[in-house]
């Protein structure tokens, strides 16, 4: 009969029984063929957006964001900085709410937007169809120009001192006078080629519009609110009375046209670049 | 052929430059034989970072038993052990481009494989059971500690090498997991206190309190297969 050694057994004897523990080599070659298909599949499949910046993959990421970024970023300063030229769409209403706090001009507003009502007035801002109608008329009164072109430029310039536009105006009119029968498209572009570089199409665009077409269609009206919104926050004094002037007075086709670039439609604004 | 030339060229690049900048910390490395093996992984790992992918093969050649015998080990389940090697390696595969020559590869490998390993361990902790691979009783190592434990032969040698495999493993997973992978790694693995220090990334001091308190509790745990 076989009997044990007397040597002796420790625990480091006994751990090393686990280094005999071997699979067979049929499971070598099981092994073989599945990690070749997960490392087919670990080169094809794309990872998650985590293990990529995991990998040093977040600046790569952030270039493809780049795009989408600066796009926002591009139209929160927008809305956002403060602009001292204004533009086009925000004009008047950035017009009448820095010239809230000055009575002068707010009374200068009053009357541009008083006389402006009767010429159904489109692209071209009131005050300066005002001085135009002013020299057609001939009405003695160069006075009487002056004083619409002073009164007006608080209300054409947007930032800028009231008193250079003025100038600039009143420098305008005579050679609008000597023009004598020039239209007044023509009248117009000089007078607002010196100050807002507005081009002749835009007066030209002004037509008569027929009451229906003056109507407002519902899906359309969440846009034009939308849209005001935007511009009064853009004006930096959103006081209430400034938004609501605007909606007001902002004529048809430019609120179409800002509607189109804007892209309100129904309940939702998609802004094109 | 110009993937080819620009990879040969890449892998030129490297070993010119690279040699100078990352020389590995032969301090970490304790045997000459380690320290060889060591530079042959690092040129492999430079061949795959500039581009040969199947230079990756060689590395899985060279360690695919080892890393599979300290998950198995570990784990104490032959199905999910060669799943998670497989993983282990899918994973070097993928952060290879990342691994720089500050610690030999083996060691950034069983450091991959042992928190994949401790992962899922965590993740299995009420459902794990063991599936363990034959004991090869004719191994130099295993038939020495069994002869000295047992007079029998025949199929009652083999049922007590089964019912030994079986206490063995059984006490391993008693240990906790921090306890169980010292353990496997230093004593079925062969690796020293600093290498499982690396690996485990703690000091050497935390490595050999370990293994005291893992070695007090397996001796209780093994008491009647001891011989003194």
């Amino acid at each position: 009969m076989k009997r044990p050694s007397q040597r002796p057994v420790s625990l480091e004897d006994l751990l090393r029984l686990k280094r005999a523990e071997r699979p067979p080599e049929a499971f070598w070659a099981d092994f073989d063929r599945g990690l070749r298909e997960k490392q087919l599949a670990a080169l094809l499949r794309s990872r998650p957006w985590w293990q990529r910046w995991a990998d040093g993959g977040f600046w790569p990421a952030l270039g493809r964001l780049a795009l989408p970024v600066g796009a926002i970023g591009l139209i929160a300063g927008l809305f956002l900085v403060p602009r001292p030229n204004g533009e086009e769409a925000a004009g008047p209403a950035l017009a009448l709410s820095s010239t809230e706090n000055v009575p002068v001009a707010v009374v200068a507003a009053e009357m541009v937007a008083v006389a402006a009502e009767g010429v159904a007035v489109a692209a071209v801002p009131a005050p300066a169809l005002e001085a135009a109608a002013a020299v057609e008329e001939r009405a003695s009164v160069e006075p009487v120009a002056l004083a619409a072109a002073e009164a007006v430029s608080p209300a054409v310039t947007v930032g800028e001192p009231a008193a250079a536009p003025a100038r600039v105006a009143k420098d305008a009119l005579p050679a609008a006078w000597a023009a004598g029968g020039q239209t007044e498209t023509l009248v117009a572009a000089s007078l607002l080629g010196g100050t807002k570089r507005f081009e002749p199409r835009a007066s030209n665009a002004r037509s008569v519009v027929e009451p229906l077409q003056q109507m407002v269609p519902p899906g359309e009206r969440r846009g034009t609110r939308i849209l005001t919104a935007m511009v009064a926050a853009g004006a930096g004094e959103n006081g209430p009375r400034a938004s609501e002037r605007f909606a007001s007075r902002l004529s048809e086709e430019r609120l179409y046209d800002q509607i189109e670039r804007f892209g309100a439609r129904g309940a939702g604004v998609n802004v094109r670049f | 052929m110009v993937f080819r030339f620009a990879a040969r060229g890449a892998a030129a690049f490297a070993s010119a430059v690279i040699p100078a900048a990352k020389v590995l910390p032969q301090a970490l490395i304790a045997s000459p034989e380690r320290r060889q093996e060591a530079d042959a992984d690092r040129e492999i790992v430079l061949r795959v970072q500039a581009g040969e992918v199947a230079a990756f093969d060689a590395l899985v050649l060279r360690y695919r038993e080892r890393v599979y015998g300290v998950v198995y080990n570990l784990i104490g389940n032959r199905e999910d052990a060669a799943d998670l090697t497989q993983d282990c390696f899918i994973k070097a595969f993928r952060s290879i481009h990342r691994f720089q020559a500050q610690a030999a590869f083996f060691t950034w490998l069983y450091r991959i494989a042992v928190n994949s390993t401790l992962s899922q361990l965590r993740r299995q902790r009420l459902r794990s059971f063991l599936s363990l691979d034959q004991l090869d009783t004719e191994a130099p190592v295993a038939k020495e500690v069994i002869d000295a434990l047992t007079d029998k032969s025949g199929a009652d040698r083999a049922t007590f090498a089964q019912e030994l495999q079986e206490k063995l493993n059984d006490a391993l997973q008693r240990l906790s997991i921090k306890h169980r992978t010292v353990v496997t790694l230093f004593e079925i693995d062969g690796l020293n206190h600093q290498e499982i220090a690396e690996v485990m990334e703690c000091s050497e001091g935390t490595v050999r309190s370990r293994l005291h308190y893992a070695k007090q509790q397996l001796q209780a745990e093994l008491a009647p297969y001891l011989r003194r």
